[in-house]
Order: C-alpha cells, then sequence, then structure tokens
C-alpha cells in the first residue's frame, strides 16, 4: 500500500503545483466594444451616444505602427519588446495630458488600420485606461 | 466495577484507506478543473502585455470566452497576418463570424447579462479583431473585456 500512496501524493503534489504555476491573466475591460457598420447605435435605445468624440488613429507603415492622437502629428511606437520605451512614454503622457482637459462625456474613437496589430491596438487601449478616460470605443478597420 | 479494556490492535500497520480516498478526490477536482480550463482556454493563443489591467472582473456572470486561435504559425513564433484565424467558444469552432454573431445573438435571448473575454492572439492583425467587436455590438453585447498578461 505504501508505495500507491507515495505515488499518489506524487501525483497531486503535481497538480497542485501545476495550477499555481499557471500565470493569472488581466483583464482590459470596455463598455462600448465598437461604433458604426451596424455594430452599436443602432438599436433603438433610450442612451444617448456622446455628442464630442475625438480620434485615436492608428496607422501601419514600414513595418511599423504610427498612432494619431487627436489631431496630432504620427507618433512612431515602440514594439512591446523593445528595451526601448521611450516613445511609447510620450504617447501614454500625451493621452493623461490631453485627459486633464477633456470631460467624461467626450467619446474617444481607437481606428485602426486593418494591418495593426492586435497588440498595439492594445497598447493605446491601456494607456486610455491608464489616462481614465471613460468613454472609449474602437471603429471597424479601415 | 471493572472497566472494559481496549481490544488491543492486532494490526500495527496504520489504516490508509480513508486518506488515499481524500487524495483520490483531489485528483479528480484537480483533473476536472483542468479540463474544464482547457474547453475555455486555447493554450495556443499568445495573448498580448498590458500594464494597466485589472485582475478580477465586476461581474464574471454570464461569462463567455471568445478564443481566435491563429492558424499556420511558424517555427519561429510568426503567423501569417492575412489567414483567418479560428473562432473557438466553450470548445466548439464556428464556421466564420457570421456564425459568430448568430451565436451571441443566441446567448443574448438566453440571457441579458453576458460578458464577453476576448482571448486574442497578440499577432493577429485589427482586421480579424474587428468583426467580433462588431458582432459583439449587433447582438446587443457591450460589456468586452480583453484578456491580456503583465507585461
Amino acid at each position: 500500500m505504501t508505495p500507491m500512496v507515495d505515488v499518489v501524493m506524487c501525483i497531486l503534489i503535481f497538480f497542485m503545483l501545476g495550477s499555481t504555476f499557471v500565470a493569472p491573466e488581466l483583464f482590459l475591460t470596455s463598455n462600448m466594444p465598437a461604433i458604426d457598420k451596424a455594430g452599436l447605435g443602432t438599436e433603438q435605445t433610450n442612451n444617448k451616444m456622446p455628442d464630442v468624440r475625438m480620434n485615436i488613429v492608428l496607422k501601419r507603415e514600414g513595418g511599423d505602427t504610427w498612432v494619431s492622437a487627436f489631431d496630432s502629428a504620427l507618433l512612431k511606437m515602440n514594439k512591446i519588446d523593445d528595451i526601448d520605451q521611450s516613445s511609447n512614454t510620450t504617447i501614454r503622457e500625451y493621452f493623461e495630458q490631453k485627459k486633464a482637459g477633456i470631460s467624461d462625456s467626450v467619446q474617444i474613437i481607437v481606428s485602426p488600420d486593418r494591418l495593426v496589430p492586435y497588440q498595439d491596438v492594445i497598447t493605446i487601449y491601456d494607456y486610455c485606461m491608464k489616462a481614465h478616460f471613460k468613454q472609449v470605443a474602437f471603429a471597424p478597420a479601415r | 466495577m471493572a472497566r472494559a479494556a481496549l481490544e488491543p490492535m492486532h494490526d500495527e500497520h496504520v489504516n490508509v484507506t480513508p486518506l488515499i480516498d481524500v487524495v483520490m478526490c483531489l485528483i479528480i477536482f484537480f483533473l476536472v478543473c483542468g479540463q474544464l480550463a482547457k474547453e475555455q482556454v486555447n493554450d495556443t493563443v499568445l495573448i498580448p502585455k498590458a500594464v494597466f489591467g485589472t485582475m478580477e472582473l465586476a461581474d464574471r456572470s454570464g461569462e463567455l470566452v471568445i478564443n481566435l486561435v491563429p492558424q499556420d504559425r511558424q517555427p519561429d513564433g510568426k503567423i501569417n497576418p492575412g489567414v483567418q484565424p479560428q473562432v473557438w467558444i466553450r470548445g466548439i469552432k464556428l464556421e466564420n463570424m457570421n456564425a459568430l454573431t448568430e451565436f451571441l445573438r443566441r446567448e443574448r435571448k438566453e440571457s441579458s447579462n453576458i460578458t464577453i473575454i476576448l482571448r486574442a492572439d497578440q499577432e493577429l492583425c485589427y482586421d480579424w479583431i474587428a468583426p467580433v467587436l462588431v458582432s459583439c455590438a449587433q447582438a446587443n453585447i457591450h460589456s468586452v473585456n480583453f484578456s491580456t498578461k503583465k507585461d
């Protein structure tokens, strides 16, 4: 009986440790998935769409992603694994700076090109969350 | 009156049967949990990195995990962004985005409170992500959460 108990205990410890080492997933929450293309705002509802909208445009050129936020000039994004994240830091600080002068009722629309990688879209949305923009929606691919 | 003494133990071995019962139950628990988690979460999806994601969702009732699984991943980990990814929900593969919209509409009819968790590969281009978001909006589902890992 003792060898069986040993084996069973090993299996149990394996499962327990296996479940512990799984990295937890984090969530970026959104209450406005998409606009237009018969998406959000097409059903009759009492909720009014915000009057003011501001755009964050993401473009893909030469293997790099460029951001134009609130009609600014294009800013090049760093890749997420680059050691130098100075450009991304500039973008994040720019968002935070802009938020100080924008009301919560303004809707921010993230509008990426169709070839922009999902990682870059999430990075921009991440910075919007950091800047505490309350209403962020995604436009269909351009 | 003399008290009846306890009978001496004839067997010197400890009775391990209850221990094995408990340990077996724990093993079955972990196996079932692992299987259920595997149905919900696809291991082949490399989710994007983010800094400001939250650990816990405010409301996890009616949770629906959508996995966008890239096809033909190269040995170096790169994917072909032009190839349409597979859509998996609850271990079921959907044919295309139209099927996703129909699926979400059916779910929405059955439950008014649905929370979507989108697990898409970090290298997929936005061309494949946007239809999922539009499908959610068309199904009148406004709570969409993006699954990320800590940068």
